[in-house]
């Protein structure tokens, strides 16, 4: 099965966003990197819209996770409430 | 939570639907008379309101995201202008790099700027025709906020001026400008394969990912500010190049072969411009925290797969011997690019040098197979004659370069098993005969022949007398390069000098 993979940048919001990826996906890999922090899993990851605003403290929108992106591997499904990176394979 | 909620808006879905189908038929004009590039590729399309942006964007939320990504990236840019932050690099050494980005990358943000306008002109379907507009936006963004923040450097050493003339004229860029221009020559469709698909999906990540993250550990704040900026666009972009890849095979059949092709031939292109990258990333940072050959493993070995695998469906082939070529490769690529690099440095606008030993030994153990085998006795061999002992030789002679990808023939037949003997294809052609540094270079000559006997090869150019003179400070000068100055090797440089006083040690 393919590895979707998800790069995002070290920063405050980029922090609360891993941790709420540990959250929402069980056996995920994280890896931290030179300001950047690296996420691998299995088939796909899902970033939840409810779990980052938990994590943050404040409404986070979906596409707030543009500021942080570094890198995607996967295809991308965004709706309003989460962003899917995945591969159909 | 305490944030107050929202007010009621519009879903993602809708927004998208509203803000982004906001084009009309012809009545007064034919269409093919207004969309005179839709046909010429063979590709056929019978329903553009099919193309959607996974990412549902608008122009409202575009310019939003884009501005803040800017105002961060320009604070960032202050502060590391108001803190001397070029002193905190590890190296002046890594600046070289940034020579070679402002020269070589920043210059084809410009190109596909152009590129991505021209496209959005081109498809008919308006989803697809905002799209490409972002991220033409997008490509004149990197193009600015690279050369804002590199100028910083340009205040404190040599090499960064003149970059686009540059980009023009010396030899061993005509490697990204030939392939940008090829890309930009070619149909619509192509354009979205070239560029939006192989290089972004596939290949950006392998020179904006690690070599950013590169830059970070080399304290360079500057750099890996404006590459993660610009990196964030790229997220959008790779998933409106695999976008457009996927929408143009769901509509007809007959478009499968006429992808499998342009994917082939831009894998290929795109990986044989990135191998400037791998010597940035082994050779050129200081401190390197992942290997050319690790970011293969992960972008090529791992990701590029899984993405063919997604597209099996469609008819479409994975290019398993390509792949295999290029992960064949890894262990070598870097190796013999630098030593070419160094050998030749009186001919670049960039400084050279040797790595030293803790380099060579984070070389050995990164590539276990190749490089103690191979390439340190080529260094060692080097450091006897290396400025010390005062017979530095600099090689002047003009190389034969490939007629497609345009890299000088230094890379060897690593998939047949002979590491020594240099790869050098040949066909004919009108009666003259064209050379290769591969086979896959060879077919996309011979799939279009007509295109690449047009190419400008920069040692054709110089024997012509196009290129300022017939000796070497004559075409130096016609380079923007400053002998002595700006090219040659770091050790006793200017750049040396000005980099001891920053740290006081001069």
């Amino acid at each position: 099965m393919s590895i979707a993979l998800l790069v995002i940048q070290d920063t405050e919001d980029g922090r609360a966003i891993v941790r709420s990826i540990k959250k929402d996906n069980a056996d995920v890999k994280v890896t931290n990197k030179p300001a950047m922090i690296q996420i691998e899993r299995e088939k796909e990851i899902v970033i939840k819209a409810i779990t980052v605003s938990e994590e943050l403290g404040r409404d986070w929108d979906v596409e707030e996770m543009q500021i942080e992106l570094v890198s995607i591997g996967g295809q991308i499904d965004e709706t309003d409430d989460e962003i899917k990176v995945y591969w159909d394979n | 939570m305490s944030a107050e909620k929202r007010k009621k808006r519009l879903s993602r879905k809708d927004s998208y639907k509203y803000m982004t189908r906001l084009g009309w038929d012809t009545t007064y004009q034919k269409e093919d008379d207004v969309y005179p590039e839709l046909k010429m590729e063979g590709i056929k399309i019978h329903d553009w309101d099919a193309w959607e942006d996974p990412f549902r964007m608008t122009m409202e939320s575009y310019w939003k995201l884009q501005a803040e990504k800017d105002k961060k990236l320009y604070a960032i840019i202050d502060a590391f202008a108001q803190n001397n932050g070029q002193q905190n690099i590890t190296d002046a050494r890594y600046i070289n790099a940034l020579k070679v980005f402002i020269t070589g990358v920043t210059p084809v943000e410009y190109m596909a700027h152009r590129g991505f306008s021209k496209v959005a002109r081109s498809f008919k379907g308006e989803g697809a025709a905002v799209a490409c507009q972002m991220q033409a936006i997008d490509e004149l963004r990197h193009f600015q906020t690279q050369m804002h923040t590199m100028s910083h450097y340009n205040k404190h050493f040599n090499g960064f001026g003149h970059s686009v003339k540059k980009y023009d004229r010396i030899w061993y860029l005509s490697v990204p400008k030939s392939m940008a221009e090829d890309a930009m020559t070619s149909g619509p469709v192509e354009w979205m394969v070239a560029i939006g698909f192989a290089f972004e999906f596939v290949l950006t990540s392998l020179l904006f990912v690690p070599f950013m993250s590169g830059a970070a550990y080399n304290g360079d704040m500057a750099t890996v500010t404006f590459g993660f900026s610009a990196q964030s666009d790229e997220s959008r972009h790779m998933t409106l190049g695999l976008q457009a890849v996927k929408f143009v095979l769901e509509q007809d059949e007959a478009n499968v072969p006429i992808i499998q092709k342009y994917l082939e031939k831009w894998l290929w292109r795109g990986y044989k411009m990135l191998s400037l990258v791998s010597m940035m990333m082994d050779y050129m940072l200081p401190e390197s925290p992942t290997s050319w050959g690790e970011a293969v493993d992960i972008y090529i070995g791992q990701n590029g797969m899984a993405l063919f695998k997604d597209l099996e469906k469609y008819g479409i082939e994975v290019p398993t011997d390509m792949i295999n070529t290029i992960m064949a490769e890894k262990d070598h690529l870097s190796h013999q690019l630098w030593k070419t690099f160094y050998f030749h440095s009186a001919a670049e606008g960039l400084h050279a040098w040797l790595p030293d030993e803790k380099k060579m030994n984070w070389l050995s153990e990164k590539y276990p197979e190749s490089f103690d085998k191979y390439y340190r006795p080529v260094y060692e061999e080097f450091a006897k004659h290396d400025k010390g002992n005062g017979d530095r030789f600099y090689g002047e002679t003009l190389p034969c370069l490939c007629q497609t990808c345009q890299i000088p023939l230094v890379f060897t037949e690593i998939e047949e098993g002979n590491p020594y003997v240099y790869s050098h294809k040949t066909t004919e052609y009108n009666g003259e005969k064209f050379h290769f540094c591969s086979d896959a270079c060879k077919t996309i000559f011979t799939d279009q022949p007509e295109k690449y006997v047009q190419a400008w090869m920069p040692p054709h150019q110089i024997f012509q007398g196009n290129c300022g003179g017939a000796t070497m400070p004559e075409i130096l000068k016609w380079y923007k390069i400053e002998d002595g100055v700006d090219n040659k090797d770091y050790v006793g440089s200017e750049d040396e000098a000005t980099w001891n006083n920053l740290k006081n040690r001069g």
